[in-house]
C-alpha cells in the first residue's frame, strides 16, 4: 500500500535549465498513474527522481508521510521497469528475476519458490533456464516486470515499457499490464508519449508540457473537459481540428470562411466578440452531408484515410483543413458540406479553455478539525482543481457549501444531498463535473 | 626452462594486475563518477605523453621502493629478496599500469547501458557487488584482450628486467637471449641452436593468442544486448 505525495518539485539539471517547474501531485493506494507529454517535457526525468536516480532540486516527496529526498534508491522499495528492459544478458531468466530478490533476507529456497510463482503468472516458467537473448521482444518485457514485481514492493514505476514493442504485442501487453496491476494491486506510475496508452491504461491521467503539468484528471475527464488547447491536440486520436478563429457575434470566421456554431459555444463566447481565440472540434463530431444547410462549409475531400470502421477524410474548405470521421459505407462525393455545429471547444489566444463558470470552490462549514481519513478526501479533492475553503465567511461565487455535521455525515447546500463519507461525495461531485 | 618460468611468473602476475587494477580504475572513473574523475581521466591520458625511456629512472626508483616495502614486510634484507622469487613482484604492477589498458576497460564500460547499474542500484547492490556480479561478467571479452596484451608485452620486455634483475637465476627469456647472443661462446651456443631458441620464446605467446583469440570473437557474439 503505497501512497506518495510530491509537493512543488522542481529540477535543475544546469544553471537556468529548469526541466520541471512546481510539479505537485498527490498518489493514492492502487492507483494507475500515467505520466504522458511529448518527449523532452520531463516526464521521465519525473520518474527517476520518484526512484531516486536523479535527485531532486528542491521540493518535498514522501512515500506513505516518510521523506524520501535523501534516501537511497534501494531504501525507497520500488521496483523500476525500464524502457529497454535493462536485462542482465549474462544471467539467465531465472537469474535476472532472482535479482530482483538481491539483499532481500530470504533463504534461496524461499527465492526459487518466490521466482517460480511470478514466472508462472507471467507465462515464463518454462523458460527460466533461457538466456534473454534467446527470447523475445515481449517475452523479455516480461522478465522486467517480473523481476519489478517479484519483491511484492508497493510502488512500481514503468518507463515506456511498451515503446520497444511492434504494434500487436504493445496492444496485447497493453491489456496484460492492466491485468497485473489489478492483481497486485500496486501503485504504479507509468510513462508514456502514447496517448492511447495513457487513454487505455490510466486511473488519472497527468499530462505534462514543458515541465509543466497542464492537466490532471481521469481519461474521460481529459477527453471530455480539456482545460488547456494543448490537452485537447493531445488526448484523443484522431487529433482535434483546431482553428484560429474570430467570433462576430453571431458565427465564427476564421481563414474567410464563416460558419455556424452550437449555442452552447456562442452562450460562451457572448462577452468576446470579435476577440481572436481558437475554436477546437472533434473529427468525430464534424458533420458531412451532401446537403446543404445555413451556416455549413462547401469542401473539398483531398485524402481519405480508411480504418476500415470507418473513414478519416480530410477537407479543404477554403484556407482550412478540416478532418472528419464517417461511417465506412459513407459515400464520398468531390464536394461536400460541413457542419462545424457539434460538440466544440473554445480556447484563448493564451491557450486557455473558455467555459462556463464550473463549480471551483468547496467551502466547508461546520466542524472545523477532520479526521486524517477525511482530510485525504480533501486533499484528493484539492488534486481534482477544487478550491478548499474553510471558513464560515461569505461564500464566493461558483462554490458548493459543504455542511460537515458532527455525525459524520455531510450536506450540500442548494443541491439536497446527504452523503455519509466524503468518499461518497467525492463521486457525486465528479458526476454533477 | 628457469628463465621461461620466470617470465611466465611475470607475465602472469601482469596479465591479473592489469585486468583488476586497469577494471577497477576504469569502474570507478566511468561508472561511479565520484567529483573530480575527470581530472583523474585527464591525468591518465596525460601521461601516456611520456616516453617510455624517459619514466625509466623514476620508475627504477619505484621499483626499488617497491624493493624496500617487500623488505619492511617480510624482514628479508634486500639482498636476500634479490635471491628469491621476490625479485619479480614489482614487475606485475609495472605492467598493469598502463593507459592504454585503462582506456580499453573505460570505452567499454562507457558502452554498457547505464539502466545496468541503475537496476543494481535500485535493487540495493553494493558498488564492489555491482562490479563482480553485473560488470565483470559482461566485461569478459575486454578483460581477455587486456590480458593477452599485457602477456605479450611481458613477455617481449627487455631493457626493465635487465636493468633490474640482478640474480642470473630470475632472469627473464628475453634477458637471457640477450646475454646468450652476446656471448654465444661463453654458453656454447652455434648459432643455428640460437636460432632455434629465437623460434622457442616466440612460440608462447603466439599459442596464446590463437587459444584466447576464439575465446575473444565468442564472447563478442553473445555479449550483444538486446
Amino acid at each position: 500500500m503505497s501512497r506518495i505525495s510530491l509537493q512543488h518539485i522542481y529540477k535543475k539539471y544546469r544553471k537556468d535549465q529548469m526541466v520541471i517547474k512546481d510539479f505537485s501531485l498527490e498518489i493514492f493506494e492502487n492507483e494507475f498513474i500515467v505520466l504522458v507529454g511529448p518527449s523532452g517535457c520531463g516526464k521521465t526525468t519525473i520518474l527517476r527522481m520518484i526512484a531516486g536516480l536523479e535527485e531532486v532540486t528542491s521540493g518535498d516527496f514522501y512515500i506513505n508521510e516518510a521523506r524520501q529526498n535523501d534516501k537511497d534508491p534501494s531504501g525507497r522499495n520500488l521496483s523500476f521497469v525500464f524502457q529497454n528492459y535493462a536485462l542482465f544478458s549474462n544471467m539467465t531468466v531465472y537469474q535476472n528475476i532472482e535479482f530482483g530478490l538481491l539483499n532481500k533476507k530470504m533463504t534461496r529456497l524461499e527465492k526459487r519458490l518466490a521466482v517460480e510463482k511470478i514466472a508462472k503468472k507471467l507465462s515464463l516458467y518454462e523458460k527460466l533456464g533461457f538466456y534473454p537473448s534467446h527470447l523475445s521482444g515481449g517475452q523479455r518485457q516480461r522478465i522486467a516486470l517480473a523481476r519489478a514485481l517479484v519483491d511484492s514492493n508497493q510502488l512500481v514505476l514503468l518507463d515506456e515499457p511498451l515503446s520497444n514493442l511492434d504494434a500487436v504485442l504493445r496492444a496485447e501487453m497493453r491489456t496484460e499490464l492492466i491485468r497485473f496491476q489489478k492483481q497486485y494491486n500496486v501503485t504504479s506510475i507509468y510513462v508514456t508519449h502514447d496517448q492511447t496508452e495513457a487513454m487505455t491504461m490510466a486511473s488519472r491521467i497527468v499530462l505534462l508540457i514543458d515541465g509543466r503539468i497542464i492537466q490532471v484528471g481521469r481519461p474521460e475527464q481529459m477527453y471530455n473537459n480539456p482545460n488547456h488547447l494543448d490537452v485537447a491536440t493531445f488526448i484523443g486520436t484522431p487529433e482535434i481540428n483546431v482553428f484560429p478563429a474570430i467570433y462576430d457575434g453571431v458565427k465564427m470566421i476564421s481563414e474567410n470562411n464563416i460558419f455556424a456554431i452550437s449555442n452552447e459555444v456562442r452562450e460562451l463566447l457572448k462577452d468576446r466578440v470579435s476577440a481572436n481565440i481558437y475554436y477546437a472540434i472533434r473529427p468525430q463530431d464534424v458533420k458531412v452531408s451532401e446537403v446543404k444547410t445555413p451556416g455549413m462549409l462547401l469542401g473539398k475531400v483531398e485524402i481519405i484515410e480508411n480504418f476500415g470502421y470507418n473513414k478519416l477524410l480530410h477537407i479543404k474548405a477554403g484556407g482550412m483543413m478540416i478532418k472528419a470521421l464517417v461511417p465506412s459505407d459513407f459515400v464520398i462525393r468531390d464536394k461536400l458540406f460541413v457542419d462545424l455545429t457539434g460538440k466544440g471547444f473554445v480556447f484563448e489566444v493564451g491557450k486557455k479553455r473558455i467555459s462556463e463558470s464550473k463549480i471551483k470552490t468547496l467551502v466547508l462549514k461546520g466542524r472545523r478539525h477532520f479526521s486524517a481519513e477525511e482530510n485525504q478526501v480533501i486533499r484528493e479533492l484539492k488534486n481534482y482543481g477544487y478550491e478548499i475553503v474553510m471558513a464560515d465567511c461569505d461564500t464566493p461565487e461558483n462554490s458548493y457549501v459543504i455542511r460537515c455535521n458532527n455525525d459524520k455525515t455531510y450536506e450540500i447546500e442548494g443541491l439536497k444531498l446527504k452523503v455519509h463519507s466524503l468518499k461518497e461525495l467525492l463521486n457525486h461531485l465528479s458526476d454533477i463535473r | 626452462m628457469r628463465n621461461v618460468l620466470n617470465s611466465v611468473i611475470i607475465a602472469g602476475g601482469a596479465a591479473f594486475c592489469a585486468v583488476v587494477f586497469n577494471g577497477l580504475l576504469a569502474y570507478v572513473v566511468s561508472i561511479l563518477r565520484p567529483k573530480g574523475n575527470k581530472a583523474v581521466f585527464y591525468l591518465i591520458l596525460a601521461s601516456m605523453l611520456i616516453p617510455a625511456t624517459v619514466a625509466l629512472v623514476p620508475l627504477y626508483k619505484n621499483i626499488t621502493g617497491i624493493y624496500e616495502t617487500i623488505a619492511a614486510v617480510t624482514g628479508l634484507s634486500l639482498r636476500k629478496i634479490q635471491s628469491t622469487f621476490l625479485t619479480l613482484i614489482p614487475f606485475w604492477f609495472i605492467a598493469g599500469a598502463s593507459p592504454f589498458y585503462f582506456l580499453l576497460f573505460k570505452s567499454h564500460f562507457d558502452s554498457l547501458p547505464k539502466e545496468l547499474f541503475e537496476v543494481a542500484s535500485l535493487e540495493g547492490a553494493s558498488k564492489l557487488q555491482t562490479f563482480f556480479r553485473v560488470v565483470v561478467p559482461l566485461s569478459v571479452p575486454t578483460m581477455m584482450v587486456v590480458g593477452i596484451f599485457s602477456i605479450t608485452a611481458t613477455w617481449n620486455d627487455f631493457l626493465l628486467p635487465y636493468i633490474v634483475i640482478n640474480n642470473q637465476n630470475y632472469w627473464t627469456v628475453m634477458v637471457k637471449l640477450f646475454k646468450v647472443n652476446a656471448e654465444m661462446a661463453v654458453y656454447g651456443i652455434t648459432l643455428d641452436q640460437f636460432l632455434s631458441l629465437l623460434l622457442f620464446t616466440m612460440i608462447p605467446p603466439v599459442i596464446l593468442f590463437f587459444i584466447f583469440q576464439k575465446r575473444i570473437t565468442s564472447n563478442v557474439a553473445t555479449t550483444g544486448i538486446k
